[in-house]
Protein backbone atom coordinates (compact mmCIF):
# COMPACT_ATOMS: atom_id res chain seq x y z
CA UNK A 1 0.00 0.00 0.00
CA UNK A 2 1.85 2.92 -1.31
CA UNK A 3 1.58 6.01 1.31
CA UNK A 4 -0.36 8.41 1.39
CA UNK A 5 0.53 12.25 -0.40
CA UNK A 6 1.79 14.78 2.08
CA UNK A 7 -1.01 17.83 1.92
CA UNK A 8 0.29 21.30 3.44
CA UNK A 9 -3.13 23.29 3.55
CA UNK A 10 -2.26 25.57 6.48
CA UNK A 11 -3.69 28.75 4.38
CA UNK A 12 -3.06 30.91 7.66
CA UNK A 13 0.64 30.22 7.32
CA UNK A 14 1.33 29.61 3.38
CA UNK A 15 2.60 33.09 2.25
CA UNK A 16 0.02 34.61 0.31
CA UNK A 17 1.47 37.18 -2.08
CA UNK A 18 -1.15 39.99 -3.59
CA UNK A 19 -0.93 37.70 -6.98
CA UNK A 20 -2.50 35.04 -5.30
CA UNK A 21 -5.28 36.89 -3.53
CA UNK A 22 -6.47 38.56 -6.43
CA UNK A 23 -6.46 34.59 -8.11
CA UNK A 24 -8.51 32.93 -5.67
CA UNK A 25 -10.52 35.69 -5.64
CA UNK A 26 -11.56 35.90 -9.66
CA UNK A 27 -12.19 32.53 -8.69
CA UNK A 28 -14.72 33.13 -5.72
CA UNK A 29 -16.31 35.87 -7.64
CA UNK A 30 -17.09 33.39 -10.43
CA UNK A 31 -18.63 30.81 -8.20
CA UNK A 32 -20.94 34.07 -6.61
CA UNK A 33 -22.63 35.07 -9.96
CA UNK A 34 -22.91 31.16 -10.48
CA UNK A 35 -25.05 31.32 -7.76
CA UNK A 36 -26.54 34.65 -8.15
CA UNK A 37 -27.97 33.71 -11.85
CA UNK A 38 -31.02 32.31 -10.85
CA UNK A 39 -31.28 35.24 -9.25
CA UNK A 40 -30.76 37.48 -12.38
CA UNK A 41 -32.74 35.56 -14.53
CA UNK A 42 -35.50 36.63 -12.01
CA UNK A 43 -34.82 40.09 -12.77
CA UNK A 44 -34.50 39.80 -16.37
CA UNK A 45 -37.99 37.43 -16.39
CA UNK A 46 -39.62 40.86 -14.63
CA UNK A 47 -38.71 42.79 -16.60
CA UNK A 48 -39.89 41.61 -19.72
CA UNK A 49 -42.61 40.42 -18.07
CA UNK A 50 -44.64 43.79 -18.64
CA UNK A 51 -44.94 46.31 -16.52
CA UNK A 52 -47.17 44.90 -13.43
CA UNK A 53 -44.61 42.66 -12.92
CA UNK A 54 -41.51 44.95 -13.39
CA UNK A 55 -43.52 46.76 -10.55
CA UNK A 56 -43.85 43.97 -8.25
CA UNK A 57 -39.92 43.58 -8.88
CA UNK A 58 -38.97 47.17 -8.13
CA UNK A 59 -40.75 46.88 -5.19
CA UNK A 60 -38.92 43.50 -3.98
CA UNK A 61 -36.10 45.25 -4.79
CA UNK A 62 -36.76 48.53 -2.86
CA UNK A 63 -35.99 46.66 0.65
CA UNK A 64 -32.38 46.57 1.86
CA UNK A 65 -31.92 43.20 1.96
CA UNK A 66 -32.58 42.71 -2.24
CA UNK A 67 -30.40 45.73 -2.21
CA UNK A 68 -27.59 44.20 -0.12
CA UNK A 69 -28.02 41.03 -2.30
CA UNK A 70 -27.80 43.37 -5.70
CA UNK A 71 -24.90 44.86 -4.62
CA UNK A 72 -22.48 41.64 -3.51
CA UNK A 73 -23.36 40.09 -6.71
CA UNK A 74 -22.85 43.62 -8.80
CA UNK A 75 -19.28 43.80 -6.66
CA UNK A 76 -18.74 40.12 -8.13
CA UNK A 77 -19.40 41.05 -11.49
CA UNK A 78 -17.20 43.94 -11.28
CA UNK A 79 -14.43 41.97 -10.05
CA UNK A 80 -14.57 39.07 -12.13
CA UNK A 81 -14.94 41.41 -15.45
CA UNK A 82 -11.98 43.89 -14.06
CA UNK A 83 -9.67 40.63 -13.17
CA UNK A 84 -10.57 39.09 -16.45
CA UNK A 85 -9.08 41.66 -18.31
CA UNK A 86 -5.95 41.76 -16.32
CA UNK A 87 -6.15 38.24 -17.31
CA UNK A 88 -6.26 39.13 -20.51
CA UNK A 89 -3.94 41.77 -21.06
CA UNK A 90 -1.19 39.04 -19.42
CA UNK A 91 -2.72 36.40 -22.05
CA UNK A 92 -1.21 38.57 -24.38
CA UNK A 93 1.90 39.18 -22.97
CA UNK A 94 1.53 42.35 -21.19
CA UNK A 95 3.19 42.96 -17.61
CA UNK A 96 3.59 39.21 -17.44
CA UNK A 97 7.10 39.60 -15.18
CA UNK A 98 6.91 38.81 -11.25
CA UNK A 99 6.84 43.12 -10.54
CA UNK A 100 4.13 44.23 -12.94
CA UNK A 101 2.00 41.54 -11.64
CA UNK A 102 1.89 42.58 -8.55
CA UNK A 103 1.59 46.17 -9.51
CA UNK A 104 -1.45 45.22 -11.90
CA UNK A 105 -2.54 43.06 -8.87
CA UNK A 106 -2.97 46.08 -6.85
CA UNK A 107 -4.14 48.33 -9.33
CA UNK A 108 -7.12 45.61 -9.67
CA UNK A 109 -7.81 45.61 -6.29
CA UNK A 110 -8.11 49.70 -5.97
CA UNK A 111 -10.16 49.54 -9.02
CA UNK A 112 -12.44 46.84 -7.40
CA UNK A 113 -12.78 48.70 -4.30
CA UNK A 114 -14.15 51.62 -6.57
CA UNK A 115 -16.76 49.37 -7.69
CA UNK A 116 -17.82 48.34 -4.33
CA UNK A 117 -17.89 51.90 -2.75
CA UNK A 118 -20.09 53.09 -6.21
CA UNK A 119 -21.82 50.15 -6.36
CA UNK A 120 -22.76 50.29 -2.80
CA UNK A 121 -23.38 54.53 -2.43
CA UNK A 122 -25.68 54.05 -5.55
CA UNK A 123 -27.84 50.71 -4.16
CA UNK A 124 -27.77 51.22 -0.22
CA UNK A 125 -28.06 54.93 0.25
CA UNK B 1 -12.17 19.30 -39.88
CA UNK B 2 -11.78 22.21 -37.14
CA UNK B 3 -14.05 20.02 -34.70
CA UNK B 4 -11.20 17.47 -35.26
CA UNK B 5 -8.74 20.15 -34.26
CA UNK B 6 -9.92 20.74 -31.26
CA UNK B 7 -11.25 17.58 -29.42
CA UNK B 8 -6.92 16.82 -30.09
CA UNK B 9 -6.04 20.47 -28.56
CA UNK B 10 -8.89 20.45 -25.82
CA UNK B 11 -7.10 23.41 -23.50
CA UNK B 12 -6.97 25.36 -26.46
CA UNK B 13 -10.76 25.07 -27.13
CA UNK B 14 -11.50 26.00 -23.88
CA UNK B 15 -8.99 28.84 -23.86
CA UNK B 16 -9.97 30.54 -26.48
CA UNK B 17 -14.03 29.72 -25.90
CA UNK B 18 -13.39 31.40 -22.06
CA UNK B 19 -12.17 34.49 -24.07
CA UNK B 20 -14.84 34.69 -26.48
CA UNK B 21 -17.49 33.85 -23.93
CA UNK B 22 -16.11 36.66 -21.97
CA UNK B 23 -16.18 39.11 -24.72
CA UNK B 24 -19.54 38.44 -25.68
CA UNK B 25 -21.05 39.03 -22.23
CA UNK B 26 -19.28 42.10 -21.99
CA UNK B 27 -20.34 43.58 -25.03
CA UNK B 28 -23.82 42.70 -24.21
CA UNK B 29 -23.83 43.85 -21.02
CA UNK B 30 -22.21 47.56 -21.57
CA UNK B 31 -26.04 48.29 -22.86
CA UNK B 32 -27.39 47.44 -19.82
CA UNK B 33 -24.83 48.84 -17.40
CA UNK B 34 -24.67 52.29 -19.18
CA UNK B 35 -29.05 52.61 -18.92
CA UNK B 36 -28.28 51.59 -15.42
CA UNK B 37 -25.82 53.99 -14.37
CA UNK B 38 -26.82 56.68 -16.44
CA UNK B 39 -30.82 56.45 -16.22
CA UNK B 40 -30.70 55.65 -11.72
CA UNK B 41 -34.64 56.13 -11.71
CA UNK B 42 -35.06 54.28 -15.49
CA UNK B 43 -38.76 53.21 -15.58
CA UNK B 44 -40.41 50.14 -17.22
CA UNK B 45 -40.10 51.64 -20.60
CA UNK B 46 -36.61 52.58 -20.75
CA UNK B 47 -35.66 48.75 -19.73
CA UNK B 48 -38.36 47.54 -21.56
CA UNK B 49 -37.79 49.50 -24.52
CA UNK B 50 -34.02 48.67 -24.47
CA UNK B 51 -34.33 44.43 -23.82
CA UNK B 52 -36.47 44.18 -26.93
CA UNK B 53 -34.84 45.93 -29.35
CA UNK B 54 -34.02 43.23 -31.93
CA UNK B 55 -30.72 43.29 -31.39
CA UNK B 56 -30.42 43.25 -27.91
CA UNK B 57 -32.87 40.33 -28.12
CA UNK B 58 -30.34 38.66 -30.67
CA UNK B 59 -27.36 39.60 -28.21
CA UNK B 60 -29.23 38.65 -24.88
CA UNK B 61 -29.43 35.40 -26.61
CA UNK B 62 -25.67 34.92 -27.65
CA UNK B 63 -24.84 36.14 -23.63
CA UNK B 64 -27.00 33.51 -22.03
CA UNK B 65 -25.05 30.83 -24.41
CA UNK B 66 -21.79 32.90 -23.49
CA UNK B 67 -22.39 32.59 -20.13
CA UNK B 68 -23.33 29.05 -19.87
CA UNK B 69 -20.41 28.22 -22.03
CA UNK B 70 -18.11 30.29 -19.82
CA UNK B 71 -19.64 29.19 -16.16
CA UNK B 72 -19.31 25.74 -17.55
CA UNK B 73 -15.44 25.91 -18.58
CA UNK B 74 -14.73 28.00 -15.30
CA UNK B 75 -17.13 25.90 -12.84
CA UNK B 76 -15.49 22.21 -14.30
CA UNK B 77 -12.10 23.11 -13.32
CA UNK B 78 -13.53 24.48 -9.64
CA UNK B 79 -15.12 20.91 -8.74
CA UNK B 80 -12.33 19.64 -10.37
CA UNK B 81 -9.67 21.22 -7.58
CA UNK B 82 -12.18 20.95 -5.03
CA UNK B 83 -15.08 18.08 -5.60
CA UNK B 84 -13.80 14.55 -4.81
CA UNK B 85 -17.21 12.82 -7.05
CA UNK B 86 -16.50 13.02 -10.55
CA UNK B 87 -19.83 13.47 -11.35
CA UNK B 88 -19.96 17.03 -9.73
CA UNK B 89 -19.45 18.66 -13.27
CA UNK B 90 -22.12 16.64 -14.62
CA UNK B 91 -24.47 18.25 -11.98
CA UNK B 92 -23.34 21.83 -12.86
CA UNK B 93 -24.00 21.04 -16.54
CA UNK B 94 -27.38 19.80 -15.82
CA UNK B 95 -28.01 23.08 -13.55
CA UNK B 96 -26.47 24.95 -15.89
CA UNK B 97 -28.34 24.05 -19.06
CA UNK B 98 -31.52 24.11 -16.72
CA UNK B 99 -30.81 28.00 -16.63
CA UNK B 100 -30.21 27.80 -20.14
CA UNK B 101 -33.61 26.33 -21.07
CA UNK B 102 -35.21 28.70 -18.52
CA UNK B 103 -33.56 31.87 -19.87
CA UNK B 104 -34.48 31.03 -23.82
CA UNK B 105 -37.91 30.60 -22.31
CA UNK B 106 -38.26 34.35 -21.04
CA UNK B 107 -36.34 35.69 -24.18
CA UNK B 108 -38.82 34.02 -26.87
CA UNK B 109 -41.66 34.02 -25.16
CA UNK B 110 -41.91 37.03 -23.70
CA UNK B 111 -43.92 39.69 -25.68
CA UNK B 112 -44.93 43.21 -27.07
CA UNK B 113 -45.02 45.35 -24.44
CA UNK B 114 -48.34 45.37 -22.64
Amino acid sequence: MPEARPIYLKLTEIQMPVTAVTSILHRVSGVLIFLGLPFLLWLFAQVMSGEAAFQAMQSLMSSLGMRFLMWVILSAVGYHLLAGLRHLLMDFGFWINQGSAKLTAWILLLLELGVVVGSGWKLLC
Amino acid sequence: MLVGFFRRYSGLREWILQRLSALVILLVALPIVRLWIAQPGADYQAWHGLLTQTWMRYGLAFALLSVLIHAWIGLKTVTGDYVKCRYADYMILLILLGLGVWGAVILWSAGSCR
